[in-house]
């Protein structure tokens, strides 16, 4: 069965169609990437399925659970307990240290613990910078820290929205190292968006969109064959 | 399990002190409300009541074996955790079985002495003789506000039959052979010398309540139709006007004195050493002490006196121990 | 209407209304909201068996009887609650051999308790109401007007449970905390005097202070510590404050919140069981949930103990304080015999007040005093015990406290000798007059002002 289930998902807006019946599946391990020109509907593809946007049709089913039939309150509550999401921005807390930046994603969740942050950004290789401000740290170690803190609370799906988009080619091999550890590792199911087939040539799957549909799904592997 | 080994669980077994601690409290409250002077009636109880001395000595046991069975545990919780726990529950059962021995083996007594007297004390096989009375009074009384006069603290001394002296206080208690000794409660005995027609017929000392000054007591002289009203009365006063305060001398007392014969006073005085009616003196001379000593024996008491002891370390230890787990707990909420 | 039954009729009406809304909550959490029926059913009884006692001969049970049941059912769910705690806290109160819910059934449980907790409430308060009705001289107007004081606390309950809805108030209560507020209910609600004892507050509060008195006067009598000012004043001012009221009181008042204390330290500070769980998170989830939950449990019991506090010592200053001394009137002997009035114009003995009488007998003043107990007999005394100078007693509400060294005396058990109970006198309690022989009084009195023994001069 698989985690993610996405049926004629349809996203208007007013002068415009975003997403025109998008359907898709993502298996429980599986590392999708979705790939597409600026304007094809990727981003809001992958903001629908992490809750942060809703459709104007159609149903996105994680884990057994419709979330677009979910209020806000059982939205919120889901996306904590289930969805970890990392973003080109860090968005990070300028004036907290790297392990409170992660602290406080634990809180939000159920309660804070510092060890467990502390051990959490020793795995993403920054054991070094715990008590660093977000200001002294490179964006490298800046979206490190957002990967510590989306998958801190253990969650079943994580979502990336072009997480090495203004970083160099140096600093994203590393962060695509370091999810391609956590993936096989922890198996996380991966979903990223990304225009960059670098990026696009880690992982299992590339779908990729034009004006709102998805015009290809392919296997990795092939792809580099 | 063997027989043995259940009984032995079920006593060392908190559950079993919970059971009984919960029936005492719900037994207590009960002679609480409706009986009202229920303490006095446990004590009692403790006593002389089967019912109720049965399940207390359980309720002891099952302390003492719970102390036991939880030691080692207690022992590797911290330092001042245990020590506070001992303390207190070592304290605390050490009271309670002093208690229950003490009600039940205790015999006591108070007698009534002054200088000279020989006390006898039943369960003792000697006499005792009051040897001297100190009262620790000063010789003048200032008459206080407060009405407190005794600021000090009384002191006799106890000669036993091979001439030993012992020195006993109000507090502590003296041990002598066995028996504890303490004074009560003191007061002044006037001398008193009483003359028929001149010829002195009797003489001896006369203990009354005349302490706080200001009280009155009477007395009677035997085999005579008089009652003597007496007070003690100021020697002197210090200050002037308002702020005068009348002193009262112990060495030589000013006593008031009236005489009645049936309803009728036949004689007064304000002051002064005699007085004269019917053909008859009343000589006051200078006063010696009484001492209503109280007497004791009782195996348990250390029992209860250590345990009240231990209590008193162990409660501010264990305050302490609350307090300070304030800090040392560790939430894992930051 | 009667301000009074007004009054009362509001006060059970507001314990109903809060009972009923802790407990619904509580089911509700439970899920268990079926259980709701039974509590209707004890009420329904309760309040059946309260009106069904006005049949009864009267005197049968008493105000106070009625008073003394409510006292019990206080302690008995303040004892259920501590024995429900150390349950819930690991202690296992069956020998591990049962649980309080999978035994008798909850149904059964439920009706009893809602008896235990309304039907002493409900005989009191209708007591009360009977013999207000019969001072005003209107049964129909007493009624009426209890009634409206339950209609209006129905009407503001109602219209407080119209805007808001407080059901998650069941997170609030475990059942220990559910048995420590219907014990606070009623210590709060309990009182069946009227206006002048709208809780049970001054009688707990005399009853822990009688005890720690009464605890530290056998502790100190048995380790021979002299209880009267024998020693030097700063070792008599020191051990005079075990004596004192302000001592007895906060000493009491810590006794009583010990039990919620006792509460707040399992909130807080026990060790919680580790939590399983296959990741760190899920873990960290159930310990959350698992803190909050207890840290909630623990806000009800903080309130309890900030109103016990607050209420101990409003209470507590008064009745401290508060001592009764009347004066006494003076008495003459007529061949032999005493004659004390029952009712004249200057008092009444059976007031349940202290009076007390002065007889002039050859230049002495020997103080009597009488006093009516709880069983309408009249105890009448020397004004002295054997003991302490001769200053004699006051009165506070039912104890009479010796002056001189401040021991409450329950009215019942004076007329009982020894100790420092007041010298008992044997009287004859007639209709009109009490009678005591003048030679009966002289030889009591002879202990009192003095330590003679009969040996006279030595």
């Amino acid at each position: 069965m698989p985690l993610i289930t996405v049926n004629s998902i349809i996203k208007e807006y007013e002068t415009a169609h975003a997403l025109r019946g998008v359907s898709m599946e993502v298996k429980k391990g599986e590392w999708v990437n979705i790939m597409g020109a600026s304007g094809s509907g990727k981003s809001t593809l992958l903001n629908i399925i992490g809750g942060l946007d809703s459709a104007t049709s159609g149903d996105v089913i994680i884990d057994s659970v419709n979330i677009e039939k979910l209020s806000e309150d059982e939205l919120a509550v889901f996306r904590r307990e289930k969805i970890g999401i990392i973003f080109q921005q860090a968005h990070l807390i300028p004036y907290l240290t790297a392990v409170e930046n992660v602290m406080i994603a634990q809180y939000f969740h159920s309660m804070a613990d510092e060890s467990e942050a502390k051990e959490a950004l020793q795995r993403v290789g920054l054991g070094q910078r715990l008590s660093h401000r977000p200001s002294q740290l490179s964006g490298g170690e800046q979206q490190r820290i957002c990967i510590a803190r989306a998958l801190i609370n253990s969650p079943e799906l994580l979502l990336a929205d072009e997480p090495t988009g203004n970083l160099d080619r140096e600093n994203t091999k590393m962060i695509l190292e370091l999810l391609k550890k956590l993936h096989s590792e922890d198996h996380f199911t991966i979903v990223l968006v990304t225009h960059d087939h670098f990026v696009s040539t880690h992982g299992d799957r590339i779908l990729t969109m034009e004006d709102g549909h998805i015009i290809r799904d392919e296997p990795v592997n092939d792809l580099r064959s | 399990m063997s027989a043995f080994r259940k009984i032995y669980n079920v006593l060392s077994s908190k559950t079993l002190l919970l059971w009984l601690g919960g029936a005492w409290l719900l037994y207590y409250i009960s002679s609480a409300i409706w009986m009202k002077e229920a303490f006095a009636s446990f004590i009692a109880n403790l006593g002389g009541n089967i019912l109720i001395q049965i399940p207390f000595v359980i309720f002891l046991l099952s302390g003492w074996l719970n102390f036991i069975r939880v030691f080692g545990d207690r022992f590797r919780s911290g330092k001042i955790s245990f020590a506070s726990w001992l303390l207190i529950s070592c304290g605390a059962l050490l009271y309670l079985s002093g208690l229950f021995l003490s009600v039940n083996t205790r015999q006591a007594g108070s007698f009534l002495a002054g200088e000279g007297d020989v006390i006898t004390v039943p369960w003792a096989d000697e006499d005792f003789q009051a040897s001297r009375v100190r009262p620790g009074l000063k010789e003048r009384l200032d008459m206080p506000d407060s009405g407190i006069f005794l600021d000090y603290e009384p002191r006799i001394t106890l000669t036993d039959v091979s001439q030993k002296s012992h020195d006993v206080g109000a507090y502590p208690p003296s041990k002598i052979n066995g028996t504890y000794f303490h004074i009560l409660n003191l007061g002044i005995a006037p001398g008193i010398k009483f003359y028929e027609k001149g010829m002195l017929v009797s003489e001896g000392y006369m203990p009354l309540r005349l302490l706080p000054a200001g009280n009155s007591d009477t007395f009677v002289i035997e085999g005579y139709p008089y009652k003597f009203v007496a007070a003690l009365m100021p020697s002197g006063h210090r200050g002037e006007g308002q702020s005068a305060v009348p002193l009262f001398s112990l060495k030589s007392p000013n006593y008031a004195t009236r005489v009645y014969k049936g309803e009728n006073v036949i004689a007064e005085s304000a002051g002064g050493a005699e007085i004269r009616f019917d053909g008859f003196t009343l000589r006051y001379s200078e006063p010696d002490y009484w001492i209503l000593l109280e007497a004791s024996k009782d195996p348990a008491m250390p029992l209860m006196k250590y345990g009240i002891f231990i209590l008193a370390f162990g409660i501010p230890l264990y305050m302490l121990r609350l307090f300070l787990s304030l800090f040392s707990f560790r939430d894992r909420a930051t | 209407m009667i301000f009074e039954a007004k009054l009362i009729g509001f006060k059970e009406g507001i314990k109903i209304c809060l009972v009923w809304l802790v407990l619904y909550s509580y089911l509700l959490s439970k899920e268990r909201k079926e259980l709701i029926k039974p509590f209707y059913a004890g009420l329904a009884l309760s309040a059946a068996a309260a009106f069904l006692s006005l049949l009864l001969p009267a005197g049968l049970i008493s105000k106070d009887d009625a008073g003394n049941i409510i006292s019990m059912s206080f302690a008995a769910f303040l004892i259920l609650s501590g024995a429900a705690l150390y349950h819930a806290s690991g202690v296992n109160l069956f020998f591990g051999k049962g649980d309080v819910r999978s035994g008798a059934s909850a149904g059964i449980l439920v009706i009893s308790g809602s008896l235990l907790f309304f039907l002493p409430d409900f005989a009191g308060s209708v007591l009360y109401l009977q013999g207000l009705a019969i001072l005003k001289d209107d049964l129909l107007m007493t009624w009426a007007s209890a009634c409206a004081g339950l209609l209006i606390a129905g009407i503001v309950f109602f219209s407080f449970m119209k805007f808001y809805k407080p059901y998650r108030l069941g997170s609030f209560f475990g059942l220990p905390q559910l048995f420590l507020f219907l014990s606070m209910a009623k210590l709060f609600g309990g009182g069946i005097k009227g206006i002048s004892e709208l809780s049970l507050i001054p009688s707990v509060q005399r009853g822990f202070m009688k005890f720690i008195h009464d605890f530290i006067h056998q502790t100190f009598v048995l380790l021979l510590v002299p209880d009267h000012p024998i020693l030097k004043k700063t070792a008599w001012d020191f051990i005079g404050i075990f004596f004192g009221a302000g001592f007895a009181s906060a000493v009491s008042l810590l006794l009583l919140l010990s039990l919620p204390a006792l509460f707040i330290r399992h909130s807080l500070f026990y060790p919680l069981p580790e939590p399983q769980g296959d990741t760190n998170a899920s873990r960290r989830r159930i310990w959350a949930l698992m803190l909050s939950d207890r840290r909630k449990k623990a806000l009800p019991v903080m309130v309890f103990m900030v109103f016990i506090v607050a209420a101990w010592f409003s209470y507590g200053g008064e009745a401290v304080s508060k001592i009764y001394k009347p004066q006494p009137r003076p008495l003459a002997a007529d061949g032999g015999i005493v004659r004390i009035p029952v009712k004249d114009p200057a008092g009444d003995i059976m007031d349940g007040r202290l009076h007390k009488f002065s007889l002039f007998h050859e230049g002495e003043v020997i103080r009597i005093m009488a006093v009516r107990r709880s069983d309408d007999s009249v105890s009448v005394c020397l004004d002295a015990c054997e003991i302490c100078p001769p200053d004699g007693y006051g009165q506070r509400d039912d104890h009479l406290v010796c002056v001189y060294c401040g021991t409450p005396i329950a009215v019942d058990s004076v007329g009982e000798p020894g100790g420092c109970n007041p010298i008992p006198l044997s009287a004859d309690v007639g209709e009109r007059f009490i009678t005591i022989e003048m030679s009966e009084i002289l030889k009591k009195w002879s202990f009192v002002n003095s330590v003679k023994t009969s040996e006279g001069v030595k």
